[in-house]
């Protein structure tokens, strides 16, 4: 019978879906796609629900296969469409030129986007989800000096994009 | 400089999670239907492997055991399975669904019970059978009265009969079969017994139905399961200060739209009584925030409910506060609760991260008083 593990898996999402699906929306940067990423790992959270509910820490668990799914989606296909000025040129230069002087989540989004998954993942990982770096290694299967490397270099694309003008170069060396 | 860093890609990245869509209200649900469905898909893969491994077999074997000369064959047209006895969901939607029916139904469980129900009442429904179509549902059914004694879930009255429900039902894309509604329930009644059972069973589900009585010892397991959960959402029953604090926590995350208060709260600030709400105004979000002054109407910055909403604090209720909250000046005293439990982060790594939404409540499981406190007000 598995009337018991339902009730608790819905208020578990009813708990929790809207910080699940605000951390995909940060992976993701696109509302659809977030929503199907949160949809997706939750379908396989519950197909695996006593398992989670075991974990000591069952958001932890269900933010691992959050992440875990995020980054097998863009290793099997295209990571997102990209979209074009009127001219036909990518915006995504145009978008890192004007950074410094959009204010707002949209252009910190575009910013992200200029990042590959992994090192995305890891920067919304280690500042949204507030994780030190041998947790982040722990989720992603990776060695703590890989994270603080992935960080650095996710770091200096972000500035030379045009993030956080008035940090250094030096200040990624965590 | 590094917190410079640090602080700005955490304030962007807080400030851009905010523009996150709302969950759909069917998240849940959502998750369940596709889990069953890929569950279908699996059976279903399984046995077009199995139809198509045979039909090569048979081909080969036709073939006269030479395999390089064997004409390619087309893989056979599985078709979805659509008999509820296949699928791998009908079990637990039937159960969903009458979980949701029973409660409308008193004529049915008055019937099941041997005294008048008095407490909520639950079902554990078991799939016998079901008919070619699909249309009927012949189970058995275990119903229990819960009542909550000692702030436990106890079962009383209980009762179980085979049951024959006629259901509106589809096949949905994946070929899982899924119940739409039940439209008709029957039982054998007490007076015409042996003939209502004949009426409503085949021979053929007869010997699989149980013969009679509550097929579970008192105390069945999933049903006190579920009476648990239930109370420990506060839906059941006067709450224990545990659920009391659950179902707070609720109502600041916006998936509960009440709370049990049947007089004013009385809302505190650091230990300071900042006003009192109507208990006709409790269940209105807007009457929790506090305001800077008692005149101020529109600087109203703070809200145990806000703190509570928090994402990146997920709170876990304690009775005891953080030892650096708990150093703040005289705790409230005219609280008019019996009853505290406090609402606090539980991954909070220093006291700047801090805080502690204090509940009390009295013997009857009704909020009296809240007190907000923060680590870094």
């Amino acid at each position: 019978m598995t009337g018991g593990a339902v009730v608790l898996f819905e208020e578990y999402v009813a708990a929790r879906g809207a910080a699940l699906l605000r951390f995909a929306y940060l992976l993701t940067g696109e509302p659809h796609t977030a929503e199907d990423l949160t949809q997706t790992a939750l379908t396989k959270a519950y197909r695996h629900w006593r398992r989670v509910t075991r974990a000591d820490h069952p958001d932890a668990y269900v933010r691992r296969i959050l992440v875990t799914t995020f980054l097998s989606w863009t290793r099997r296909r295209a990571w997102q469409e990209l979209p074009l000025a009127p001219g036909g040129h990518p915006l995504t230069e145009a978008v890192a030129d004007v950074a410094d002087a959009i204010a707002g989540h949209d252009a910190f989004l575009r910013l992200l986007d200029s990042l590959n998954p992994r090192p995305r993942a890891v920067l919304v990982l280690r500042y949204y989800a507030d994780l030190d770096d041998p947790t982040i290694a722990d989720l992603l299967g990776i060695a703590p000096s890989t994270v603080r490397a992935t960080a650095a270099r996710a770091l200096a694309t972000l500035r030379q994009n045009g993030a956080a003008p008035h940090v250094s170069a030096a200040e990624d060396n965590r | 400089m590094t917190e410079q860093l640090d602080t700005y890609l955490r304030d962007q990245m807080r400030a851009a999670a905010q523009h996150a869509p709302a969950p759909p209200l069917e998240l849940a649900t959502t998750a369940r239907r596709h889990a069953r469905r890929q569950e279908t898909i699996l059976t279903v893969t399984v046995a077009a492997v199995a139809l198509v491994v045979a039909a090569i077999g048979i081909a080969v074997m036709t073939g006269g055991g030479h395999p390089s000369t064997l004409v390619p064959v087309d893989p056979p047209i599985v078709r979805p399975i659509a008999t509820p006895s296949a699928s791998a969901n009908a079990e637990s939607e039937l159960v969903e669904t009458m979980d949701a029916y029973v409660e409308h139904d008193p004529a049915y469980t008055a019937e099941l019970a041997a005294v008048p129900w008095g407490g909520r009442v639950f079902c554990d429904t078991v799939a016998v059978s079901f008919s070619r179509s699909g249309a009927k549902v012949y189970a058995w059914a275990d119903c229990a009265q819960v009542y909550v004694k000692d702030g436990v879930p106890t079962i009383g009255s209980a009762g179980g009969d085979a049951i024959v429900l006629t259901v509106r039902h589809h096949v949905d894309g994946s070929g899982s079969y899924v119940i739409d509604r039940i439209s008709k329930l029957e039982w054998p009644r007490q007076q015409t017994l042996r003939a209502d059972y004949e009426r409503l069973f085949p021979p053929a589900v007869r010997k699989r139905l149980p013969t009679g009585g509550y097929a579970h010892a008192p105390g069945d397991k999933y049903i006190l399961a579920r009476a648990q959960t239930e109370l420990d959402a506060g839906r059941l029953g006067p709450g224990t200060p545990d659920a009391i604090a659950a179902a707070f926590l609720d109502f600041a995350h916006g998936t509960r739209d009440t709370i049990p208060a049947d007089a004013p709260i009385a809302v505190y600030l650091a230990n300071k009584l900042v006003k009192t709400i109507p208990s006709a105004d409790v269940n209105d979000r807007g009457a929790w925030q506090i305001c800077a002054s008692p005149s101020a109407q529109r600087d109203c910055p703070v809200s145990p409910l806000t703190v509570l909403s928090n994402p990146d604090f997920m709170p876990t209720i304690t009775t005891t506060l953080p030892s650096c909250l708990g150093r703040l000046a005289d705790p409230p005293t005219e609280t008019g609760g019996t009853q505290m439990r406090a609402l606090v982060p539980y991954d909070a790594t220093n006291c700047t991260q801090q805080y502690a939404v204090q509940i009390w409540t009295n013997d009857v499981g009704q909020i009296t008083a809240v007190n907000l406190l923060l680590g870094n007000p």
